[in-house]
């Protein structure tokens, strides 16, 4: 058997395991909305750890990682650095949402932000933060997908056939099973990646350079601004400290607040074990720091790769190493991609239905909106293949945009729990300035200051509109608020 | 909550910019991706105390 092949059928064995667990994993939750996009409100420790650690594990920290420690060095650790204390603002407010998502019925985030305030406008707002934010992700995510598989048969199926195979597996146990067949498979993938990780993280160092201490002894003396804190910029010239500290700002204001994240919160089966998965949830990061090695090992021995997040499957392909650990390596680039997508894809055809569509349209039963978010999936699904394969479009800058827009729900969510004072109009204004905020600032690089993440100067933006306009407006009525500030 | 915003002031300038060096090299790594792992191992120390702590108090009542 020629070596592609067997590297092919191991990838496809990974492929058919995912498929079974995902439409296995379906019958054990209710055929409800709220069984379809909160599990029932019973997902245990486990299974809750790996769906958010599976989740960040995405296409960006299985390439991407690699990538950003092989071409800027230490710049790479700011990934690692939010992840530690991203999830964090969820231990205060986290036990709160979910108390309130079990007494009225709430399942995606924007549903509790538009009830605390009343407003049927704040849920649009969201609802096209959200989707704006998240259909870049899942294009990366899909070409990524697609990238593994024609590299691991040489060419043999292109991109777009690559792309297809893997969400077309994607989208069959989304689309049965819901956020049930999210949590299996991401906890399988997350195994599979975790494993991955420590073991080529460690290998690839001992092979290219007898151990990790030599390895970075040697890079010390070679390149030491790539080792020092906060290492390179894209063009290979020390990063500044204004860039790294707001990158991993904005990153940790963001981080707890992407929806496909947010709509755990509802999953969980009580808060204690919400509590738990939140303590132990920085324990992933350790896991984080092997990829970074991979990146390292690489850059004396594999000098100019373009592009460079590539040089994961480079070093994997050009190593001589056997055809099975080659096929286990795909499986877990594959499932890297995946555990992110499905979730993605989940969140965003239950933002698009509930949020938006439900905003126009009230009166939907449970069996109509399962329905309509299982063809969301797949229209979802759709859009974003047609963008991965066919479409030239560049996504930098949506991809720029999408961190910004999504730190704007954090002040949101501290006023919402923390400022009795504060009004829907304060609110809308608010999201609203942030957003174009950010936009602008993407837009016109002179307003560049100290290289200072663009979604830092639409927090503060936003912050300083809603207290304004909060204060200029009437109050909301005592009890309604209190019901859930006191939750 | 204190506690989350002082983790989140080491991880980035300046105090980042104090331990983010090269020597000393632990366990064979540069010591600011040591430091990175220290923090992640303080960070959840802490956490889970508190959560044991709360958990304890739950439970008494």
């Amino acid at each position: 058997m020629p070596s592609w092949l067997i590297v092919f059928s191991v990838t496809i064995g990974y492929l058919l395991v995912s498929l079974a667990v995902g439409l296995f994993s379906g019958r054990k939750a209710s055929s409800s909305t709220e069984g379809y996009v909160a599990g029932d409100r019973n997902l245990g420790f486990v299974v809750l750890y790996f769906i958010l650690g599976a989740s960040i594990y995405s296409a960006f920290a299985f390439l991407g990682g690699p990538g950003w420690a092989y071409s800027r060095g230490a710049a790479s650790f700011y990934i690692i650095a939010y992840g530690t204390v991203g999830l964090l603002p969820w231990y205060f407010v986290g036990p709160r949402i979910a108390r309130l998502g079990r007494q009225y019925g709430y399942v995606t985030q924007a549903q509790l932000f538009s009830d605390r305030y009343d407003s049927r406008t704040i849920s649009a707002i969201l609802a096209i933060i959200s989707l704006v934010a998240f259909v870049p992700y899942l294009i990366l995510q899909m070409q990524g997908a697609g990238y593994v598989f024609s590299v691991v048969t040489e060419g043999r199926i292109p991109v777009w056939g690559g792309a297809a195979i893997a969400y077309g597996v994607v989208l069959l146990y989304v689309f049965k099973s819901g956020v049930m067949g999210v949590a299996w498979t991401n906890t399988f993938q997350g195994i599979l990646m975790l494993s991955l990780a420590w073991v080529l993280g460690l290998y690839l160092p001992y092979k290219l350079h007898g151990g990790v201490g030599p390895m970075f002894e040697e890079l010390a003396e070679i390149a030491p601004d790539m080792l020092r804190a906060p290492g390179l910029d894209g063009s290979g010239n020390p990063w500044s400290w204004g860039g790294y500290s707001s990158s991993v700002l904005i990153s940790v204001l963001g981080f707890s607040m992407w929806p496909h994240y947010f709509m755990k919160i509802y999953t969980a089966r009580d808060t204690r074990t919400l509590k738990r998965m939140i303590v132990f949830y920085p324990t992933f990061q350790i896991f984080l720091v092997p990829i970074m090695f991979i990146g390292f090992a690489a850059v004396t021995t594999f000098p100019g790769v373009t592009p460079v997040d590539t040089i994961l499957p480079t070093i994997v392909t050009s190593m001589g190493l056997p055809p099975l650990a080659v096929g286990l390596f795909c499986a877990g680039a594959l499932a890297a991609s995946m555990s992110s997508g499905d979730a993605i894809v989940h969140a965003a055809a239950s933002v698009m239905v509930k949020d938006f569509y439900g905003v126009f349209r009230r009166g939907l039963n449970g069996a109509q909106e399962t329905r309509l978010i299982r063809l969301g999936v797949i229209a979802i699904g759709a859009v974003a293949y047609y963008f991965a394969v066919f479409s030239s479009y560049s996504l930098v800058y949506l991809l720029l945009l999408s961190y910004g827009f999504i730190a704007q729900i954090f002040p949101t969510l501290v006023a919402m729990f923390y400022w009795n004072r504060s009004t829907p109009a304060g609110v809308i204004s608010g999201l609203l300035t942030g957003c174009a905020v950010v936009i602008v600032w993407n837009l016109v690089p002179s307003l560049q200051w100290y290289d200072i993440h663009p979604g830092i100067w639409g927090v503060g933006a936003h912050v300083v509109t809603l207290v304004v306009v909060s204060l200029l407006t009437t109050p909301m009525d005592r009890a309604h608020v209190e019901k859930f500030v006191n939750a | 909550m204190l506690f989350s915003v002082a983790a989140l002031a080491a991880l980035i300038w300046p105090l980042y910019s104090i331990f983010g060096t090269i020597e000393p090299f632990v366990l064979g790594i540069p010591f600011s991706l040591f430091y990175l792992v220290i923090l992640i191992g303080a960070v959840f120390s802490v956490m889970l105390a508190l959560f044991v702590w709360e958990d304890r108090n739950d439970r008494l009542g």
